[in-house]
């Protein structure tokens, strides 16, 4: 994780008129984003798209901006809202893609960023896409609360505010995530 | 996962949360100790945290920079345009549309956009000329010289949010892009008498289109008063497509 203290300085400097600010915004939190919104919306494009939303919000939120959350909070706050009105577009809606209901189709996600990559990392890169299947089996909301909880380090209080909903179905919704992760790779590698 | 046995079961939910920290102290060393002693829940423990493994080692493979670079390209474009005074559209921005994407097939999500302004003329289309801030424009400029620096502006991505891309079939004398001053509202206060039932049919079909070419549209039907003869055509053609609209409220958009 980022020095939480250093992402608040920078936002209010950018507030106070530092444009140099919101390039480091950028530089420090358009991966981890990018990475977090293609897993969410299962697709390279819309996942570009929503990144550019979510900091143009955050320039356009910038003087109004008061820290009363840790900074990554509240940008993949603004992200998973995004994301998950997205989710809602009818071009969304394929029986392929996973959704809150159950899907069976574990199709591997197909991002623009993936190349053909190295012999000698094949096996990483069948792991890789073994966890990238079962990510995309996942319901939206337990990969979101896993997401953010696992790998961004969100509380599940935190997380709780971006889906708005409770802490108790966090809880929940990160542990049957969890379990079903563990579940189907373990499934594939045997 | 295998089922839980019943001497397990009060624990069972508390895994999770006892990898992320999220159980208070007592909580935890009670979860913590139960696994200890219990091998299933020590094996279901143990096969959690793996995939907390599985899903670092997947966020950690970094970003392709040069999408990075395209994407920071992207938002430089469209701070750019917010300093031109369209950002306040409540319509989702995207990255600017490809070549021939702003034909006929899309124009009617443009003009149902349009007319949804119309619906709500309380919603903050534009910001009024003058209210423009200068600071998009810096961070723009900081931003495209960022990305020009590192030499991948990729063609077409820096081009301003709302502008066609070039085309070859495009006629000399076409709209150009918004500019500063822009507004939407008086245009669209055009069609304020639009029923309420058609306004809502019309909502739903905007929420079936993609919001990049309804952003380009968007701009279309702002300057459709500059459109050549075939555009106008076409746009007529998509607007009687969409089925929404009556003959006269068709004539209302064209007029």
């Amino acid at each position: 994780m980022q020095d939480a203290d250093d992402d608040v300085r920078l936002m209010l400097a950018l507030g106070a008129g530092d444009e140099s600010a919101f390039d480091r915004l950028f530089a420090r939190w358009s991966g981890p984003l990018l990475r977090y919104l293609e897993r969410i919306v299962r697709d390279a494009a819309s996942a570009e798209e929503l990144v550019q939303e979510t900091f143009l919000r955050l320039y356009r939120a910038r003087e109004r901006y008061e820290p009363n959350a840790r900074f990554s909070t509240w940008l993949y706050t603004i992200a998973t809202r995004l994301a998950l009105n997205e989710l809602r577009r009818p071009r969304h809606q394929n029986p392929h893609r996973s959704t809150d209901e159950e899907n069976e189709d574990g199709a591997a996600l197909v991002l623009a960023g993936d190349a053909p990559r190295a012999d000698d990392v094949a096996h990483a890169r069948r792991v890789g896409d073994t966890v990238e299947r079962a990510l995309a089996r996942l319901p939206e909301r337990q990969r979101i609360a896993l997401w953010l909880s696992a790998v961004d380090g969100l509380s599940y209080a935190e997380v709780a505010a971006s889906l708005e909903t409770s802490e108790k179905s966090v809880k929940a919704l990160v542990h049957r995530a969890r379990c079903a992760l563990a579940e189907w790779i373990g499934e594939d590698e045997r | 996962m295998s089922e839980i046995a019943e001497r397990c079961a009060p624990f069972e939910a508390d895994l999770s949360a006892l990898l992320d920290g999220q159980l208070d102290a007592p909580r935890a060393g009670e979860v913590q100790a139960h696994a200890e002693s219990c091998r299933d829940c020590a094996r279901r423990l143990g096969a959690l945290r793996a995939v907390d493994g599985e899903l670092s080692d997947l966020a950690a493979a970094p970003a392709d920079p040069v999408r990075i670079d395209a994407l920071r390209s992207a938002l430089a474009s469209r701070l750019r345009e917010d300093a031109g005074g369209l950002a306040q559209a409540p319509v989702a921005r995207r990255a600017p549309p490809r070549p021939r994407r702003w034909l006929a097939p899309v124009a009617l999500a443009a003009s149902a956009a349009a007319l949804l302004l119309v619906m709500r003329p309380d919603a903050p289309v534009v910001a009024p000329a003058g209210e423009a801030s200068v600071a998009p424009q810096r961070a723009a400029k900081s931003f495209a010289d960022a990305a020009a620096a590192a030499g991948k502006l990729k063609a077409g991505l820096d081009t301003p949010i709302g502008a066609s891309a070039p085309s070859e079939e495009e006629p000399a004398a076409a709209p150009q892009p918004p500019r500063p001053g822009d507004t939407l509202r008086p245009w669209a206060a055009g069609f304020a008498e639009l029923p309420p039932q058609t306004g809502e049919k019309l909502r739903l079909k905007l929420e079936a289109l993609a919001p990049d070419e309804l952003n380009a549209l968007l701009w279309q039907i702002l300057h459709r008063e500059q459109l050549t003869p075939q555009q106008r055509t076409e746009l007529r053609a998509s607007l009687a497509q969409l089925a929404v609209l009556s003959p006269e409220e068709l004539e209302l958009m064209l007029h």
